[in-house]
C-alpha cells in the first residue's frame, strides 16, 4: 500500500529516492501544547481527540527573541549545523553513505538557513564581527524571510511582529517504514546527540525534536510486538488446556502446540518477507497470529487432533468371543460398551465372562 | 464422536481414520476460504491485493502443516494405548480411582484363583 504510494510519487510526481529517509524538524524557540484550550471553532471548548484540527495551542518560550539575537546563538546555530553534519552512527538503522562511511545524517540535507541569512546581509562567515547581532538582527531576519517567499517562511517564525521559534531541517540515514529495532536506535541517536549539542550550546537553549509519523509509530509498532508475544503466553496455556480436555491426552494437545508454533513461525517469515513493503513486521506478526489462531487453528488441527484422540473403526467392533480374546483385552458391557486395549493391567466388569 | 472414547489402537490406524473422517472436510474448508480470497487478488485497491496474498499464505501454510506436518507426527510418533492419557493419569493419582479399582480387582482375581490352592496345600 505505502510502498505503490512511494513509486506513484517518484514515477508520477517530482518524488525522489530522498523522501526514503526520515525526515526530522529541531525546533528551538517552543516551550509546551496547551491541550486544555481549543483554537478552531470550538475555542471555548477544550479539544478532543476527534477533532484533527484540534490539537491544542502552542505556547512559545518567553524571552527567545531576546536569546536569538545574541552572537552565541548564532555561533551555537551554525555548530549545531556542522556537529549535526559530522556526526557518526554506528547503529544498524543507520545506512552506509557511498564513500562506506556511517554518519547520522545524509550529506547535503540539512537546511542551514542561518549561512543563506548571512550571506544575504553581506557578513562573512569567519569574522563574527560582521554578523547582525540585537534590534539589527531581528530586523534583517524579518526582511530575509520576506525577500525568500516560501523558502524560510516555516523555518523563521514570527508572531505578532516577535520572533518566536527557529527551525532546523535535516534527513537521516534511516529509511521510513524501518521495523522498531532499525528505527528507535536512531531515534535515540537523535535525541542523545540534541542533549550533547544542547549542553555543548548553552546560549541555545532547550529545543524540540520531531521525526513525524515514523518516530512516533516505532513505539506503537514495538508495543503491537509486544502485545502478540503476551497474547501467544495466554492462548497458548489457553489451547493446550482446551485441547487436552477435549481429547483427554496431553501428548497430541502438546503435538498439536508444536504445529501451531510451527504455522506462527513459517507464517511471520513468510508474510514478512512476502509483503515486506506493506506494513512492518509488528502488524503482519498482529495478524498472521489472529489469522492463525482464528481461523486455521481450530479449523485444521482442533478437528484433526479430536477426530485422531477419538478414532473408532466403523461400524462398531462386536464382542469378542472367548476363545479370540487375548489376556491382555477385555470387552466391558457397562454403558459405553467399547473395545480397550489395556496394556499394563486389565479389568473385568462384573457381568463379563471369565477368560480364564 | 466422542473424543478419547476411540477405538483404534495403533498411531498408524487412529491417523488413517481422522484423515478419512475429518480430512475431506478440512480440506473443503481450506479449499473454499482460498477460493474466497483469491478473488481479492485482481483488486484495484492494493490493500484487498495485500490481504488476498496474506489469507492465501496463511490457508496455504496451515493446510500444508496439518495435512503435512502434524499427521505424519501422529503417525510415526503419536500415544497408544494408555500413553499420554489423562484419566488413566487421574485414576493412578486418585484413592479408588479407574487404576485403583483395576488393581484392586487384580488382586481379587488372585486370589480367587489361589484359594482353592491353598485349600488343596492344606
Amino acid at each position: 500500500m505505502c510502498s505503490q504510494f512511494q513509486d506513484y510519487t517518484q514515477s508520477a510526481f517530482l518524488g525522489g529516492a530522498g523522501d526514503d529517509y526520515i525526515k526530522v524538524k529541531q525546533v528551538w524557540g517552543l516551550n509546551n501544547v496547551d491541550r486544555t484550550t481549543g483554537h478552531g471553532p470550538n475555542k471555548d471548548e477544550p479539544p478532543t481527540f476527534w477533532e484533527p484540527n484540534e490539537r491544542g495551542v502552542v505556547s512559545f518560550q518567553a524571552g527567545f527573541e531576546a536569546k536569538a539575537k545574541t552572537l552565541a546563538f548564532q555561533e551555537g546555530f551554525l555548530g549545531t549545523c556542522a556537529d549535526l553534519e559530522a556526526a557518526p552512527c554506528d547503529k544498524i538503522g543507520c545506512e552506509k553513505l557511498p564513500d562506506g562511511s556511517k554518519k547520522l545524517l545524509k550529506p547535503n540535507t540539512i537546511d542551514c538557513w542561518i549561512k543563506d541569512f548571512h550571506k544575504y546581509t553581506g557578513a562573512k562567515a569567519n569574522d563574527t564581527a560582521t554578523w547582525p547581532v540585537g534590534d539589527a538582527f531581528i530586523i534583517k531576519l524579518k526582511a530575509f524571510r520576506i525577500n525568500n517567499p516560501g523558502k524560510f517562511e516555516k523555518l523563521i517564525g514570527f508572531k505578532g511582529g516577535k520572533l518566536v521559534y527557529l527551525q532546523l531541517n535535516y534527513q537521516v540515514t534511516c529509511k521510513i517504514f524501518q521495523p522498531n529495532p532499525k528505527t528507535q536506535p536512531v531515534f535515540e541517536e537523535v535525541a542523545k546527540m540534541t542533549e550533547t549539542l544542547a549542553a555543548k550550546y548553552p546560549a541555545m537553549g532547550k529545543s524540540i525534536v520531531s521525526g513525524g509519523l515514523f518516530f512516533m509509530w516505532t513505539f506503537t509498532e514495538k508495543a503491537l510486538v509486544s502485545n502478540v508475544f503476551q497474547g501467544f503466553a495466554i492462548c497458548f496455556p489457553s489451547i493446550f488446556v482446551i485441547l487436552t480436555m477435549a481429547t483427554h491426552n496431553f501428548i497430541v494437545s502438546l503435538f498439536c502446540l508444536l504445529s501451531g508454533a510451527l504455522l506462527i513461525a513459517l507464517l511471520t517469515s513468510l508474510l514478512t518477507s512476502l509483503l515486506a513493503s506493506l506494513l512492518t513486521f509488528s502488524l503482519f506478526s498482529a495478524l498472521t497470529s489472529t489469522l492463525q489462531l482464528a481461523a486455521s487453528s481450530p479449523r485444521c488441527w482442533a478437528s484433526l487432533t479430536a477426530s485422531w484422540a477419538g478414532a473408532s473403526a466403523s461400524p462398531s467392533p462386536s464382542p469378542p468371543s472367548s476363545s479370540s480374546a487375548s489376556p491382555s483385552t477385555t470387552w466391558s458391557t457397562s454403558r459405553t460398551c467399547t473395545w480397550r486395549r489395556a496394556p499394563a493391567t486389565w479389568t473385568r466388569a462384573p457381568s463379563a465372562p471369565s477368560r480364564r | 464422536m466422542e473424543a478419547g472414547a476411540g477405538d483404534l489402537d495403533t498411531r498408524a490406524e487412529r491417523t488413517k481414520s481422522a484423515m478419512k473422517s475429518m480430512g475431506p472436510t478440512v480440506l473443503a474448508g481450506a479449499a473454499t476460504t482460498f477460493g474466497s480470497t483469491a478473488f481479492l487478488a485482481p483488486c484495484v485497491l492494493i490493500f484487498f491485493v495485500k490481504f488476498a496474498y496474506l489469507m492465501c499464505v496463511t490457508i496455504f501454510a496451515s493446510i500444508c502443516t496439518a495435512m503435512f506436518f502434524f499427521c505424519p507426527l501422529l503417525a510415526f510418533a503419536g500415544p497408544e494405548g494408555n500413553d499420554g492419557d489423562v484419566m488413566s493419569l487421574l485414576g493412578r493419582v486418585k484413592p479408588g480411582g479407574t487404576a485403583a479399582k483395576a488393581a484392586e480387582a487384580e488382586m481379587t482375581d488372585v486370589a480367587k484363583v489361589s484359594t482353592p490352592l491353598l485349600s488343596i496345600n492344606a
